[in-house]
């Protein structure tokens, strides 16, 4: 166990230096290259992190393998702020990405409106109003998509992800206060580790063991998404890490979350500094990285699912 | 102090009402078996004990304290329900999930301590569970499975332990083992409330019955007095006999 998550480590501090030290860093003239790919490479240790996390724990939280920090909507919904955010003519990322947590926490309150019977959380209403809201958002951010062309650009890189964004110095101290925000989520959710070994055995299992069922659901509910609407607005929604990482990371050191939970963290790093470093540096243009993810991840996965990652799951 | 005092208790889910104008007391530490046709309300007794459903109405208290005013850790300190499972959805290994059992007793930044592995040594000692601590529970058989989740139960050290249908799925042997195993905690002082579908392995194990008709506790007491034949007729709608000691039935009309 200490030798994989040495080896780990290892790999992921190496790709997180060669981000650092390698290729060309974004489109933005007149900033120093080492300045903008730390930036790069912080973003990614952010959202890698993040994403993976939070898929560990929505899995967890919903006994479902296909659980990812997308399925409640909150990520849509981040989205379709932001986009409505530029449609509107707020060009600062500060605005911007307040655009992004107002709509993912619009479509939070909806969800989580939607999928409570009698104060409880249903999981299965919970997954389907986060679907039916993406559906919905998605095709909101279509409209004004095609009614703003001028936008359409950065709305692509907002529905796929970016890391490389322009931030200036003067918006630098915004963007690390709501990073604070995402790493404290982060915190509390390794701290539920416990709660989540007791609740991925059911909800009356978890109960009878003394865990308060609808408390953690709800704190996870609401972590995950804050987290992912400010992540979404910092970087887009890059898809595939939520989902992936935690499957891998359950097939290398176990479903007990006082291990999977670190070992999702590096690896959702490892993984997004990677991605990022094959779509900066792979074609003359840059790919969004959710791309990458995606084109890289996928046949990853199939080729894992073929031989079985998913048999210490029967959710 | 009475071990479970439950008085005018009505709980059912939606519109549906399963337990009406239910009571029920528990005097003393004892090897009770609850019984009743399908639909009776035995699950439901349980789901209300360990929390899960609040009564519409009535009260229930757990070593005389009320039990609305439990803390959810302090509730599962003083008692373990297992409900009904079939299979674990997670590939945890045997001992990562006892040690789950001891949930109620950890704090925010504590971990398992040497007192919790002491706990854990006895209870596998007392469960035969020791040899199993390093298999994945998907690897388990239906008698381990069990026992595990006694085991587990038992980590969180409760004066009440309560069973729904552990002997479910069983083999013979193994429903003999796990009832033994039952019956010797109940002697050392543990209150055991299994809910059962056989009666003559309610008659042979315990000590006490509860028997549910219809959301009601029927009658309650003596094991012997409680599944007497007319009792066990009337509810169930068979013909019952006694014979050398245990039940013998046969459907109300004709011959099986």
């Amino acid at each position: 166990m200490k030798l994989r998550f040495a080896i780990l480590f290892f790999l992921t501090v190496a790709a997180i230096s060669l981000s650092l030290f390698w290729g060309p860093a974004g489109f933005f003239p007149g900033r120093e290259v080492m300045s903008l790919r730390a930036m790069r490479a912080f973003l990614a240790l952010l959202a890698g992190a993040t994403l993976a996390l939070n898929g560990a724990a929505l899995q967890a939280l919903f006994l479902n393998p296909l659980a990812d920090p997308y399925v409640l909507g909150i990520a849509s919904g981040a989205a379709l702020g932001y986009a409505a955010g530029l449609v509107l003519g707020f060009s600062t990322p500060f605005f911007v990405s307040l655009f992004g947590i107002l709509g993912g926490a619009g479509v939070f309150i909806i969800v989580y409106l939607l999928s409570r019977r009698n104060g409880v959380l249903n999981r299965n209403a919970l997954l389907l109003a986060g679907v039916v809201m993406s559906f919905l958002t998605s095709s909101l951010v279509m409209i004004l998509m095609v009614s703003h062309q001028e936008s359409i650009y950065r709305m692509l890189y907002v529905l796929w992800g970016y890391l490389g964004r322009a931030i200036s110095k003067k918006q630098l101290p915004a963007v690390f206060a709501v990073s604070l925000i995402v790493m404290a989520c982060d915190a509390v959710l390794f701290l539920l580790s416990k709660e989540l070994d007791a609740l991925s055995l059911g909800d009356e299992e978890a109960l009878s063991m003394g865990v308060d069922v609808e408390k953690v659901k709800r704190l996870l509910f609401l972590l995950s998404s804050v987290s992912i609407g400010i992540l979404v607005s910092l970087v887009g929604s890059i898809g595939f890490v939520g989902l992936m990482v935690p499957h891998i990371a359950r097939r290398v050191v176990g479903p007990c979350h006082r291990n999977l939970m670190p070992f999702s963290f590096l690896l959702g790093v490892l993984f997004l500094s990677l991605a990022d470093l094959i779509s900066r540096n792979i074609t003359p243009y840059e790919l969004p990285v959710g791309v990458v993810t995606s084109l890289f991840g996928v046949p990853f996965f199939l080729y894992l699912l073929s031989r079985g990652v998913y048999e210490s799951y029967r959710g | 102090m009475k071990v479970i005092e439950v008085e005018g208790v009505e709980a059912g889910y939606g519109r549906e009402k399963v337990l009406r104008d239910f009571s029920w007391t528990v005097e003393r530490p004892a090897f009770w078996a609850v019984l009743g046709p399908n639909g009776s309300g035995k699950t439901t007794l349980l789901r209300v004990l360990m929390g899960a459903l609040k009564p519409w109405k009535g009260r229930v208290r757990i070593q005389g304290k009320e039990l609305s005013s439990y803390g959810r850790r302090e509730l599962a300190r003083t008692i373990a329900v297992l409900l009904q499972g079939e299979f674990f959805p997670v590939d945890f290994t045997v001992e990562e999930y006892l040690l789950l059992g001891r949930y109620p007793y950890l704090r925010l930044f504590s971990g398992i301590d040497s007192r919790d592995r002491e706990v854990l040594e006895r209870v596998c000692e007392l469960t035969d569970t020791c040899d199993l601590r390093k298999k994945g529970l998907f690897s388990l058989s239906s008698g381990e499975f069990q026992r595990v989740r006694v085991a587990r139960a038992l980590l969180q050290e409760p004066s009440i332990l309560a069973l729904d249908e552990p002997t479910v799925h069983l083999d013979v042997d193994h429903v003999f083992s796990l009832m033994g195993l039952l019956r010797n905690l109940a002697q050392s002082g543990l209150t055991v409330i299994a809910v059962l579908h056989d009666l003559n392995i309610a008659l042979d194990y315990a000590d006490m019955g509860l028997l549910l008709e219809r959301g009601r506790a029927r009658v309650s007491g003596n094991i012997r007095e409680v599944l007497s034949p007319e009792n066990v007729s009337e509810v169930f709608r068979v013909r019952a006999h006694l014979r050398n000691g245990h039940l013998k039935l046969e459907p109300a009309q004709g011959r099986p």
